[in-house]
């Protein structure tokens, strides 16, 4: 089960035991339960209600997206100015690579500033199948800071589907807003 | 078990893929790797929308999320022998490093008195800040607070009373029962 990909991050992860740090492509990492966004979008709902942690969770994913898009690069030798059938193949290896899923990229026009893409057991849908609206707000975040990285634009995502919700995929729509 | 966090070999050893959902198994616990900057980066996201609430936030966030790595932490341990001090703090002092959490050590014990202090040192909460008037480890106190609440089996509170990211040489964290 896996082997080639357990290999592969055998290979690409190095440990610096002294510190108690590791890394990828010399960018750090660290390895934690799927848990971490559920409870994240929980201790927020608390303090800031639903909608608020809604947005709160959107932004911080933005925010990480910077960062996963220099890991992206660095694994992968990824150039900005690069091909949408290269980008589409490694964001999609790694994503499971982290252990985030399963997506699967439906339209990508960089020049239109528009990008689809279909989730499979994404870290936010954990093991609820029950929401009333999407849950995946983070990863929506990632999504669409990618898009404004590469088309130099301020993008909006939307999930307009979501295995939370009972579907059976989630599906990302993302594409250029004016503000 | 007694896992050395430089030994990549225990690390693979732990790990399962299963390359049909993307995921990682740690223990059949489903686990993501991630950039340590998630961490500063979450902060900075949720500090725009909550303000200085942020701080609690990450703390009970920290705190929920501190179920999921105890549980994956009996996974790997096993609740034998925990009682006792000495391999409590060797558990513990092994174990976060293990996930890229950075060094920790166990400082003080004390059971019958319900106390204990931590020292770490490069936590992820810290990167790239040197000079924050309040500590950061909010996430990190969360846990290691959990965990206390987990062995002592009461309700437990945790202060970070040095941080490197005020320039300290260390982070280091209380933790006593709310009794």
């Amino acid at each position: 089960m896996g082997l080639l990909k357990l290999l592969k991050l055998g290979r690409l992860l190095e440990i610096d035991s002294e510190r108690g740090h590791m890394f990828i492509k010399g960018e750090e990492v660290m390895i934690l339960p799927s848990e971490i966004t559920e409870e994240l979008f929980r201790s927020l709902s608390k303090i800031v209600g639903v909608g608020g942690a809604t947005g709160s969770l959107y932004i911080a994913g933005k925010e990480l997206g910077n960062t996963f898009f220099d890991i992206l690069k660095k694994m992968y030798d990824y150039d900005v100015t690069g091909s949408e059938v290269k980008f589409k193949k490694d964001l999609e290896d790694f994503i499971s690579f982290i252990g985030a899923g399963k997506i699967k990229i439906q339209e990508i026009d960089f020049e239109n500033t528009n990008f689809v893409l279909w989730g499979w057991d994404l870290p936010e849908v954990g093991l609820k199948r029950r929401s009333d609206t999407p849950v995946c707000h983070i990863v929506r975040g990632v999504f669409t800071r990618f898009l404004e990285i590469i088309t130099e634009k301020t993008c909006t995502g939307k999930e307009v589907k979501c295995q939370a919700k009972g579907d059976e995929y989630c599906e990302f729509k993302i594409c250029y807003s004016e503000i | 078990m007694d896992l050395k966090p430089g030994k990549l070999i225990n690390l693979a050893k732990l790990i399962k893929i299963d390359s049909k959902k993307g995921k990682i198994l740690v223990r059949d616990k489903s686990v993501l790797i991630l950039p340590v900057w998630v961490s500063p980066a979450l902060n900075r996201g949720l500090s725009k929308v909550v303000g200085k609430s942020v701080a609690a936030t990450l703390y009970h966030s920290g705190k929920e999320l501190g179920n999921s790595i105890f549980d994956l932490f009996m996974r790997i341990y096993g609740a034998d022998g925990l009682e006792s001090e000495d391999k409590f703090k060797k558990a513990i002092e092994n174990f976060l490093p293990l996930g890229g959490f950075g060094r920790l050590e166990v400082v003080e014990i004390d059971f019958e008195n319900e106390k204990f202090l931590i020292r770490g040192w490069g936590f992820p909460e810290v990167i790239s800040i040197t000079s924050a008037e309040e500590p950061v480890c909010h996430q990190l106190r969360g846990i290691s607070t959990r965990f206390v609440e987990k062995i002592i089996d009461k309700p437990c509170v945790g202060k970070e009373v040095k941080c490197q990211a005020k320039g300290d040489e260390y982070c280091e964290i209380e933790i006593n029962s709310e009794s």
